[in-house]
């Protein structure tokens, strides 16, 4: 039977993986759109990982570390490619792991526009682009998330008006 | 070519878009409507933020929705 889910603790999820040198990995979802700026309130972390077998032997001892269990109470299997999205329940909240978000290639192709955010405490992952988060969400085809789609693809307008302006006083 | 239109390279011409749709068997009405701006001081708002600053109060909002007993999140 699947425990009861955590508060949501990012930093102790993200510490965690750091203790365990599990690094190659894209926050993607709601969190990573939360450090874009779209403000909003998620109380889970959505991670794509490398696929290479070291990666997934540093994010395996990082799950034992976190004491994850599948939210369905199966068994763990990184290995098992057939899932989509593998949602666990740790002591810092709810994880989900995406080897291949909708609309993407998974991590190779992701970290490609990812960028390196320092959140505090030491902890610096990559998070996915603003335009990539857009293409996961269009890709999903979910009406319920539309307003999200629309909220982010405005994120990325209003940022570029903004970086633009700046680049505009600097000059001055 | 889908390659760098996916990969965010290059953006296509509308030509391009549409004659891809059609070989698709869709199309793509293009309909006016106004532009939503309703929530642009706040994103602003959020955009002038440092990315830790978003987060924290973030959490500040999760745990205050969390004493009020509703499980909030746009998760997707």
């Amino acid at each position: 039977m699947a425990k009861q889910a955590s508060a949501f603790d990012p930093y102790e999820l993200l510490a965690a993986f750091r203790r365990h040198h599990f690094s190659n990995f894209v926050v993607i979802g709601g969190f990573a759109r939360v450090i874009h700026g779209t403000g909003e309130v998620t109380d889970g972390l959505d991670i794509t990982p490398s696929l290479r077998p070291s990666t997934i032997a540093r994010l395996e001892k990082a799950l034992t570390d976190l004491e994850a269990t599948r939210a369905d109470g199966k068994p763990i299997d990184l290995g098992d490619r057939s899932e989509p999205v593998i949602e666990l329940r740790t002591r810092a909240g709810e994880l989900k792991i995406v080897p291949e978000p909708a609309g993407t290639r998974g991590y190779d192709d992701l970290r490609w526009h990812a960028s390196t955010e320092a959140l505090g405490q030491g902890i610096r992952p990559q998070i996915a682009s603003p335009a990539d988060l857009a293409r996961m969400l269009g890709a999903l085809g979910r009406d319920d998330q539309i307003p999200t789609l629309l909220r982010v693809r405005r994120l990325i307008e209003l940022d570029r008006g903004l970086t633009r302006d700046r680049g505009h006083g600097i000059e001055r | 070519m889908i390659a760098r239109w996916e990969q965010g390279s290059v953006s296509p011409p509308i030509e391009s878009l549409l004659a891809c749709l059609h070989a698709c068997g869709f199309d793509l009405p293009f309909v006016l409507v106004p532009l939503d701006e309703s929530v642009d001081a706040e994103l602003t708002g959020s955009l002038m933020l440092a990315p830790v600053e978003r987060v924290r109060l973030m959490l500040e909002e999760l745990a205050e929705r969390g004493k009020m007993g509703s499980k909030g999140t746009d998760r997707g």
